[in-house]
């Protein structure tokens, strides 16, 4: 699991970008870590997949926390965490209304804001304002690290750095 | 809570309730009689919009498209061409669709002119959608009917009886125009 | 939308489905509700929204930043600045734009006059599901005072587009200070008389006390925020929790009731309205008379690339956007946390087991506005 996944701090929250199938077990172990109010479920149209993006406070001390991950148009399949956090039910239900997300394990997943019968997900890109495919959208190619490879280990010249640290010291 | 409790709190809540009603009885009553008592509305008031002219009749709009660029709703039209005798462009077109316009000024704010302004018209009802959506000449009428407008960079302006459009006193002038009003005060120092 | 209806239990002849709304008065908009009756008592309860649905979130991708700000007025419609500050705060962090001090108390008394203007309405409307229809004309009398001051300085009285990157638009009526200390001192005289005629009253009492409790744990993992929160004994608020314009110059509580009842809920939006009339007495005297209202935003809004959430407290709850940049002039995504959304969740877990009569009572303590959920 340490593999597949990337965590860095931005702003004032901690990102944890992860692989789709360890979604759900990094979820459950936030869960267990106390955070407790689930403030948005959002879907994003990154123009290579779709993105999944939970974001979760704790109120005993405020901490923040993201959590995302990236499927592939051809399989927008994510595990549902309504049984987590039952606040997440109509967020989940947006994402698949605007985007086609399908969330495995959500109790209801139905259209929430458009009509049942509406024809596509207004949100991705492919389409535009007027719901008219988008001419000339192609989906661009899959990221190459992975979103949630890890960084890089440390180049030779922070190690630098740290010499000259040594040497002022 | 004893029956008579309850017929005590009853008859406590019908009489500090009557009492408030009362009391209101003699205050000035908020309603406006609109139809024959026209709104007092502050002069940056956004009802409607206009094209000023300069007082010669001159077009006071040098077509540069920033309205169009800065509207959200994009429902500004303009298409020009360049003047062939002297500088800069002429309009050939300048639509602005007042039915689905949201009123947020942002070409007001975006004018570098302060031609497209706003103003105090509201009495905008028509049985025809087709009537709102403005021309220039429209728009220029609006303007010439129009007594005050306000546009960001020059404040309140009003038109005076004889035609002259001059710069409303500070009085009638909303916050953030120190600078504007600065040199009116200099002259008559 | 869904055109979905309750299916009958089988074996349960005695149950009568009930379609309530989407053009019913006390839904506050256009809210349907499905319900199961079983006599006066609601065995099951499905809500159905989007009946005012824009998707605001696919145009504001078409529109650049400053061209944002006037679609999210339009979300919540009762609480105008309140919904564009959210976004402003979010560009403004991603740019580094600094806003200079008289603009963020500017800010903040705008903030706090639409959030007396909004319990305002509530107040009024909440009082009419209830059967007493004064209580709503007096509000609205009161709001109407709120909204000249605002059209004064902004020019409109809901849709306001006030607030930009960096500040505000422009600066206040030389009257405005004047005109808010007329209005607190009247609103102060006023609040004596809502007390009288709503948290007093045997009636609402009769109707409140007791119903639709919701409690502390539910309430949190339900993503419930604002008032409704509160009242559930949950001390959060983003205005101390993760404070932002002049909030943190200003003294003021943050009032909680344990009760998590409908008339828990009444009476913490009762406090807050004094808060409110607290931060800005306060703000009247601090905020400096003239100087700079607008800080140095660059002529053209283009954040780097990247994501940014900020969240408002504003009169429902934590109002939050998710923005999105792929460093052109144009959001690659905005996305609303509504706090009306998430509090109307709690719909069908309040619902059942309720009373029909009460189900109007709990919704009218919610205090939803379709503009914001329905987006």
């Amino acid at each position: 699991m340490e593999a597949r996944m990337k965590q860095e701090r931005l702003y004032d929250e901690d990102v944890y970008t992860v692989h789709p199938e360890d979604y759900r077990a990094l979820c459950e172990r936030l869960a267990g870590e106390g955070y407790d109010f689930p403030r948005a479920i959002s879907g994003i149209d990154m123009g290579y997949g779709l993105r999944v993006t939970l974001q979760l406070t704790r109120m005993k001390d405020l901490a923040k926390v993201t959590v995302r991950t990236d499927v592939p148009y051809d399989n927008p399949v994510v595990p549902s965490v309504t049984d987590l956090w039952p606040g997440v039910e109509w967020y989940e239900r947006e994402a698949y209304d605007m985007l086609g997300l399908r969330f495995e394990g959500h109790p209801d997943l139905r259209r929430i804001l458009l009509e049942d019968e509406w024809a596509l997900h207004p949100l991705l890109k492919r389409y535009d304002t007027g719901g008219y495919p988008v001419p000339g959208w192609e989906p661009k190619p899959w990221p190459d690290p992975e979103p949630w490879a890890p960084p890089p280990p440390p180049e030779p010249e922070e190690a630098g750095e740290a010499d000259e640290g040594g040497e002022a010291s | 809570m004893s029956l008579l409790q309850e017929v005590w709190q009853a008859v406590k809540a019908i009489g500090t309730g009557m009492a408030t009603v009362h009391k209101r009885v003699y205050e000035e009553a908020p309603t406006e009689f609109y139809p024959y008592v026209k709104p007092d509305l502050p002069p940056v008031s956004v009802q409607s919009l206009a094209l000023v002219e300069n007082e010669d009749g001159s077009e006071r709009c040098i077509v540069c498209l920033q309205c169009e660029r800065a509207c959200p709703a994009q429902v500004i039209t303009i298409e020009r061409h360049r003047n062939p005798e002297g500088k800069g462009f002429l309009i050939d077109r300048f639509d602005i669709d007042l039915v689905n316009c949201m009123y947020c000024a942002a070409c007001v704010e975006a004018c570098p002119v302060s031609s497209i302004v706003t103003i105090q018209d509201f009495e905008m009802s028509t049985y025809d959608l087709q009537t709102l959506k403005a021309d220039v000449d429209f728009l220029h009428e609006q303007a010439r009917r129009a007594r005050q407008w306000y546009s960001p960079k020059f404040g309140v302006e009003v038109r005076t009886e004889d035609g002259r459009i001059e710069k409303a006193p500070p009085e009638m002038q909303p916050g953030g125009l120190a600078e504007i009003l600065k040199p009116a005060e200099e002259v008559d120092s | 939308m869904s055109t979905m209806s309750l299916e009958p239990v089988p074996g349960r002849s005695d149950e009568m489905i009930v379609n309530m709304g989407p053009q019913h008065p006390a839904t506050h908009g256009v809210l349907r509700v499905v319900l199961g009756l079983e006599g006066e008592r609601i065995t099951r309860a499905v809500p159905h929204i989007g009946y005012l649905h824009r998707n605001h979130e696919k145009i504001e991708e078409a529109r650049t930043y400053p061209m944002v700000i006037p679609y999210t007025d339009r979300m919540d419609y009762v609480s105008g600045t309140q919904n564009e500050l959210p976004f402003v705060l979010a560009v403004e962090d991603m740019l580094g734009i600094e806003v200079p001090d008289r603009a963020k108390k500017i800010r903040t008394m705008f903030f706090e006059l639409y959030r007396l203007a909004s319990h305002l309405v509530w107040m009024g409307t909440a009082m009419l599901d209830l059967g007493a229809i004064s209580p709503f004309l007096y509000t609205f009398w009161d709001r109407e005072i709120i909204l000249g001051i605002v059209e004064k300085t902004a020019g409109a009285r809901m849709l306001p587009n006030y607030y930009t990157f960096g500040g505000v638009r422009r600066d206040v009526h030389p009257d405005f200070f004047k005109d808010v200390a007329d209005f607190l001192d009247h609103m102060e005289r006023r609040m004596v008389d809502y007390e009288h005629l709503v948290l007093e009253s045997p009636v609402v009492h009769a109707r409140t006390i007791g119903v639709g409790v919701l409690s502390k744990e539910r309430a949190v993992a339900r993503g419930v925020s604002g008032p409704v929160l509160r009242a559930s004994g949950v001390a959060y608020d983003v205005r101390k929790a993760f404070p932002y314009d002049a909030y943190p110059d200003v003294e003021f509580e943050i009032p909680t009731s344990p009760d998590g009842d409908t008339y828990a809920r009444f009476w913490v939006r009762f406090q807050e309205m004094y808060q409110s009339i607290r931060i800005l007495r306060q703000l009247v005297e601090l905020t400096p008379k003239t100087g700079p209202y607008k800080g140095k935003a660059p002529a053209r809004i283009k954040p780097p690339a990247g994501e940014r959430y900020r969240a408002v407290e504003n009169s429902r709850g934590e109002l939050g956007v998710l923005v999105v940049s792929d460093g052109t002039d144009k959001p690659y995504r905005v996305k609303h946390r509504g706090a009306a959304f998430s509090n109307l969740q709690i719909v069908p877990d309040l619902f059942e087991g309720a009373k029909f009569s009460d189900a109007i009572a709990i919704l009218a303590s919610l205090d939803p506005v379709f503009g914001e959920i329905d987006r």
